[in-house]
């Protein structure tokens, strides 16, 4: 891997890290369990790994944005993770964060591709 | 599936203990779950090297252990400029000094052989170096976590004021262009102080007498009288150049390079000499004898101490004169 690659991986993970938190409240707004939750996230476009789901999860749970139950599916006991009543409040707020975000950063990248004009 | 538990219980291994039965269920849930989503789409049992690749890819034990850990950084990045300052201040502007030019001189002159007794020092600095890091190390990863320091931190930012900033040294006051007038003075002063006690003092063979002792300068003190006046006269000199022609850096530059090559050559000469000091009575007596090594020994010290600084000034003058760029006078505007 060159140093521009190794670069941009970097980037792209520091772009992603904040987005991963509101793409995961946003898939708990309904209740599911690790797996599926991140099977769901990958359909939609959003690889998350393993190792970066689990401990976001719990977290999360330990800030109060979720919360969790053992429950048994299919002979087995799995995590159930939702958000919880604090967590859907933060959440509302986060995604009106990002909205405006990403309102801002379209004005910034279309400021930089406009032609510029003389006097 | 053997395997699959062997995994589970490294991984389990690295997490809080706290942790480990809830984290480890959760994760070997969900590798349960992969293996058997695999199963169902092969039709079929997966066998060891299947395996082994999904446990390859989830990653090692200790990394995925790692990934659950609530990790703080020993000393944070509010600390960690103040924290490399006190190494190095400690490390190599006192511990290597006070090595090299007082415990390594004493356990030489008290050792039958040196070259051992370099090898004892050089070893006693590496450990006293090892020692001190770790020392201060744990003072200031106690201090970051120590929630009064923080509060302490937070309310000096708060309350910090630009205008109760420390004053600019003088060398930086010259990049602002001027020598400043109380350097110009101080070394007027020093020049003439150093001149008048080489005057008073090596004019004439200088010797003290202490009840049946007399202590007395060596050879040497008189022999450089003249120099030593020299060096003191030329400090007045510089002194009264920079009051002249505040604006001539590079030319003062220049010239305390030389004033600092002359001094380091005095020192060489000094050095040389081997003994400074002598001691005589009518009678003889292991104690004087030990006293004035002692007393040769100190000044060897000094010695070595002044040309280390004159030295290091020498170098500092002359890579800082490659920065001072020569005043030019703008032209003017059409």
């Amino acid at each position: 891997m060159s140093p521009s690659d190794e670069l941009l991986d970097n980037l792209r993970l520091e772009l992603r890290r904040g987005s991963l938190i509101l793409a995961v409240m946003a898939q708990l707004r309904s209740e599911q369990y690790g797996y599926i939750l991140r099977k769901s996230l990958t359909d939609l476009g959003l690889d998350i790994d393993e190792n970066t789901l689990y401990p976001l999860l719990r977290r999360l749970e330990t800030q109060g944005l979720l919360s969790s139950v053992w429950r048994e599916q299919d002979k087995r006991n799995k995590r159930f993770y939702k958000l919880s009543p604090v967590g859907e409040t933060v959440f509302e707020r986060l995604r009106a964060e990002w909205e405006q975000l990403n309102e801002s950063l379209a004005r910034v990248m279309d400021s930089q591709t406009a032609p510029a004009t003389g006097v | 599936m053997q395997l699959l538990e062997r995994y589970l219980n490294a991984v389990r291994f690295w997490l809080p203990s706290a942790q480990q039965d809830d984290i480890v269920a959760e994760l070997g849930d969900d590798l349960r779950t992969e293996i058997a989503d695999r199963e169902s789409d092969l039709g079929r049992s997966l066998n060891e090297d299947e395996l082994s690749a999904i446990l390859k890819r989830r990653g090692d034990p200790v990394r995925v252990a790692s990934q659950y850990l609530d990790l703080k950084p020993l000393i944070g990045p509010t600390l960690m400029p103040v924290y490399w300052f006190v190494v190095k201040l400690v490390a190599l502007w006192i511990l290597v000094p006070c090595f090299a030019l007082i415990i390594g001189p004493i356990e030489m002159a008290r050792s039958s052989n040196p070259g051992l007794a370099w090898g004892a020092t050089l070893w006693n600095l590496f450990m006293g170096q090892v020692f001190t890091f770790g020392i201060i190390t744990l003072v200031f990863v106690l201090v970051e976590r120590s929630d009064a320091a923080r509060r302490a931190f937070d309310k000096s930012a708060a309350e910090w004021d630009p205008r109760t900033l420390p004053s600019l040294p003088a060398s930086k006051a010259r990049q602002s262009g001027a020598t400043p007038r109380s350097t110009a003075i101080t070394e007027i002063v020093t020049g003439v102080i150093n001149a008048l006690a080489v005057l008073a003092f090596l004019w004439s063979p200088l010797e003290f007498r202490f009840d049946q002792v007399l202590i007395a300068a060596a050879p040497v003190w008189i022999m450089l009288r003249w120099p030593l006046l020299g060096m003191g006269l030329a400090s007045v000199a510089l002194g009264w150049f920079s009051l002249a022609r505040p604006f001539a850096l590079r030319e003062r530059q220049v010239i305390q390079i030389v004033i600092d090559a002359a001094n380091l050559v005095l020192i060489g000469v000094l050095l040389f000499a081997g003994e400074w000091v002598t001691l005589h009575a009518n009678f003889s007596s292991d104690a004087l004898v030990n006293a004035a090594e002692w007393s040769n020994l100190g000044i060897r010290i000094g010695l070595g101490v002044g040309a280390l600084i004159t030295g290091y000034s020498l170098v500092d003058k002359a890579l800082s004169l490659t920065r001072i760029r020569p005043r030019t006078i703008p032209s003017q505007a059409l």
